[in-house]
């Protein structure tokens, strides 16, 4: 009876998965590189620490088999280095060494290594231990993809796909910082859609839904790719323009009115009209203010423009205040 | 003095899954290997470089291993450990029978 595994046992591998191997032995490397290819890896062959960190930089590579004693730059120095620099993806490592005590190993693990295979491996060991490198892997994959999609989700507005209440904040404040250490200034429109509850009323909320997407996806296309937009709660949006001033930012408003005012939105037969009322304030080097203040100035100007008639633009001033 | 082959053949060759030409290739990459050593050996010792000593022997140790080269490997890890206790003389003994070894190689696959 024996416990030995069979001998061509099959993992099921991802094939052409990219491995990167690091070995100054060229015997080794290729006696690796070799066993490598057979079981379906695309195989990156290099001979020091140095080519390895810039292979592993330059392809993604998730998987490495390194070997501890190399010129330049050692294995462990390797995995070091892996470890600390960001490198916007996990890399499994299998560290490959003759040194064979459990205080050379334990030296190996601190390192954060994965796995560690003595010199000369058993190919079954090491395939097997690649595929528990795979799965660890994939999972990793996963996670991230999850996570990815998960901020979407937080910062997207489920009715009109631009960014949600905390998300525009988020953007404006994010904005306002990089206009203080670069001398910038930051301006904002409040706008909502003028007499929106009415639209509901006679023509039932999925007219409401309507022209709210269609109006979102308007105001998107009349913005350059650098200016954010959100939708700041009911029929309000949030626009975000990096670099306006108090002498232009009221031509831009304007520009945007003009622009929804002369094309109706298109609702089962009937062509609605829509205008808007817009508030739009600037922060500068000289008022320094932060996401609430101007916020609230550019609330405070869209109320003047409601007040006033609507489907118009104001531009906060200090008398305002 | 030694009757054991330079190269334990079936054991290499099993390793490779039997296969005669790739086993040839890697000892010709060996061989080219091993006279670089070589020269950085002498170089080494010549400098009483003991940390480069143990670690081309290191290297050599490995290498030999892979392709069933018993009497090489013997020396590079006498070499290896010479290096290690800083111990001139054996680093001088050994890296001499470590040649004398690599030219009975030689001789036995050029036949």
């Amino acid at each position: 009876m024996s416990c030995a595994p069979p001998p061509h046992q099959e993992f099921r591998l991802r094939k052409g998965m990219k491995l990167l191997i690091a070995d100054d032995d060229k015997v080794s490397c290729k006696i690796l590189e070799r066993d490598l290819s057979k079981w379906g890896y695309e195989v990156i062959v290099t001979h020091d620490g140095r080519a390895a960190w810039e292979a592993i930089k330059k392809h993604r590579i998730q998987l490495a088999i390194l070997d501890w004693m190399m010129p330049i730059i050692s294995g462990i120095e390797l995995c070091r280095k892996i470890r600390n620099e960001d490198l916007n993806h996990y890399t499994y490592i299998i560290l490959l060494s003759a040194k064979q005590s459990h205080d050379d190993m334990q030296h190996g693990f601190s390192a954060e290594i994965d796995d560690y295979i003595t010199k000369p491996y058993h190919p079954w060991e090491l395939n097997a231990r690649l595929a528990t490198g795979q799965r660890v892997i994939t999972m990793q994959n996963e996670l991230e993809e999850s996570r990815r999609k998960l901020k979407v989700l937080a910062e997207i507005d489920g009715l009109t796909g631009i960014f949600n209440r905390n998300a525009i904040i988020g953007q404006l404040k994010k904005e306002l910082y990089r206009s203080q250490r670069e001398n910038n200034s930051v301006g904002i429109l409040m706008l909502d859609i003028d007499n929106f509850k009415e639209i509901n009323d006679t023509l039932g909320h999925q007219a409401g839904d309507t022209v709210m997407r269609e109006f979102a996806s308007r105001l998107k296309s009349l913005l350059r790719p650098y200016d954010e937009i959100g939708r700041y709660g009911g029929d309000e949006f949030l626009i975000v323009i990096p670099k306006a001033t108090s002498e232009n930012i009221g031509g831009i408003a304007e520009r945007i009115r003009s622009s929804v005012e002369s094309e109706r939105i298109a609702y089962k037969g009937h062509n609605i009209k829509v205008t808007l009322s817009l508030g739009c304030a600037v922060s500068d080097q000289r008022s320094d203010l932060s996401a609430d203040d101007l916020i609230a100035f550019g609330d405070l100007a869209l109320y003047q423009a409601k007040t006033t008639g609507r489907n118009r633009v104001v531009v906060h001033s200090r008398e305002h205040v | 003095m030694k009757s054991n082959p330079p190269i334990d053949y079936p054991s290499a060759l099993k390793r490779l899954d039997g296969d005669r030409n790739f086993l040839n290739e890697l000892l010709d990459i060996f061989q080219k290997d091993f006279l670089e050593k070589q020269s950085l050996l002498d170089s080494a010792v010549e400098r009483k470089d003991f940390g480069e000593i143990s670690k081309l022997g290191h290297s050599l140790k490995g290498g030999s291993a892979n392709l069933g080269l018993t009497g090489l490997q013997e020396m590079a890890s006498h070499l290896e450990t010479a290096g290690k206790e800083a111990d001139l003389s054996s680093a001088r003994d050994y890296t001499n029978r470590l040649i004398d070894e690599f030219k009975r190689l030689q001789r036995f696959l050029e036949k």
